[in-house]
């Protein structure tokens, strides 16, 4: 199960709490608050390749997506009750500048990868690598996936992430992520 | 060790609470609704895979399993037994990482009997995407090697019939094809829990 900053039990919290404040800075940044938990990582192109080129694509068919800034999302559901919908759709990226971006959806992805050739087996391994576009999470369910916005590497990015619970809406932003080289 | 302020704060509360009978029926409410968030809270952990609101039917699948043969969910669920689904990929970390477990939880469910041979609860898991020398590979990897039916839903048929949006996502069907249970995303199936929610689907 997973082994990053999160506690199934109070006496586990309290220490992966200590054990978390300790821990050096890194590029994920991580948040929890209302029910929800959040870990969002910037992917280098390097891994990003060798990702998808172990999963049957060629260099240049998964050039564009690796040209792209990559974040790896993972986000659970960490109410005790409640569950929470989300539709990615809604999420607001921003640069630095007040410029919006969103991500490329993943049909779109998929449907130009089509059209260029690429075949079903790497085509497959895509479409269920990518962050959920729409899910209901109910307590303790949890989603990992990629995305993938339209900027350069070293660009700096705020994002607001909303979702549903019990028919309300909530957020929560997180800033400077910066695209991975 | 008591200090002399823990005496005293007991002294304090102590007659705090035969001088003021208002703070003692508080502290009693308050300590009612501690209680009845800590068992809420216990209940909901005792249940790590969701219950669903309103029970649906699976849909149908027929796949072929790593020798070939086609499987049907259906036939499986005709003999009478709960069936645990999940969706899974080699690449998937998550999923990889629960597949050990949920070979344990095959072997727990196997002692929970048989019905005219059959098991009354089993694990299917269906493989999104992959090939057969791919899911060979990997599942040579895990300790304890699953032993389960795996499936290969090399056109992603059979997960989009399910709905299912994020990898791996589990389902536990009951005797009549009805999908009762769901998890989205990695579980430790050894947890106890899991194997009472399944065996308490049995008929």
């Amino acid at each position: 199960m997973p082994t990053k900053c999160w506690p199934t039990e109070w006496w586990q919290s309290l220490g992966l709490t200590v054990l978390c404040a300790l821990a050096p800075p890194a590029l994920a940044q991580s948040a929890s608050q209302q029910g929800v938990s959040v870990e969002i990582t910037p992917l280098p192109s390097e891994q990003v390749t060798a990702f998808y080129l172990n999963r049957g694509f060629s260099e240049s068919e998964i050039e564009a997506y690796r040209s792209a800034c990559v974040f790896s999302v993972i986000l659970r559901n960490t109410h005790e009750t409640a569950p929470l919908t989300l539709d990615q759709s809604d999420w607001q990226w921003q640069q630095a500048d007040g410029q919006s971006v969103k991500p490329k959806p993943t049909d779109q992805w998929l449907a130009e990868m089509r059209e260029a050739g690429i075949a079903k087996g790497p085509r497959v391994a895509f479409r269920w690598a990518q962050f959920p576009a729409e899910q209901t999470y109910h307590p303790k369910d949890w989603n990992q996936g990629m995305l993938a916005l339209p900027v350069a590497s070293g660009t700096e990015l705020s994002v607001t992430l909303r979702w549903q619970r019990s028919g309300q809406p909530q957020t929560l932003t997180r800033h400077s992520l910066t695209c991975a080289p | 060790m008591i200090d002399d302020k823990t005496i005293f704060d007991q002294a304090w509360l102590k007659s705090d609470l035969t001088s003021r009978p208002w703070l003692s029926a508080f502290i009693g409410l308050f300590l009612l609704a501690a209680f009845g968030h800590a068992q809420a809270a216990g209940k909901d952990h005792d249940k790590p895979m969701n219950a669903v609101a309103n029970p649906w039917q699976a849909p149908d699948t027929t796949l072929p399993d790593l020798d070939g043969t086609a499987q049907s969910l259906s036939q499986l669920v005709a003999k009478g037994g709960v069936v645990v689904v999940n969706f899974w990929a080699s690449w998937c970390p998550p999923c990889r990482e629960e597949m050990a477990s949920l070979a344990r939880l095959e072997q727990t469910l196997r002692k929970a009997g048989d019905r005219d041979g059959q098991p009354l609860a089993r694990v299917v898991a269906i493989n999104v995407g992959e090939d057969e020398n791919t899911v060979f590979s990997f599942l040579g990897e895990i300790d304890p090697m699953p032993d389960f039916a795996i499936l290969l839903d090399q056109n992603s048929e059979a997960v989009d019939a399910w709905r299912v949006r994020g990898l791996p996502t589990t389902y536990v069907m009951d005797g009549e094809g009805k999908v009762r249970y769901r998890a989205i995303g990695g579980r430790d199936f050894d947890q106890p829990q899991i194997a009472r929610q399944i065996k308490d689907l049995i008929q």
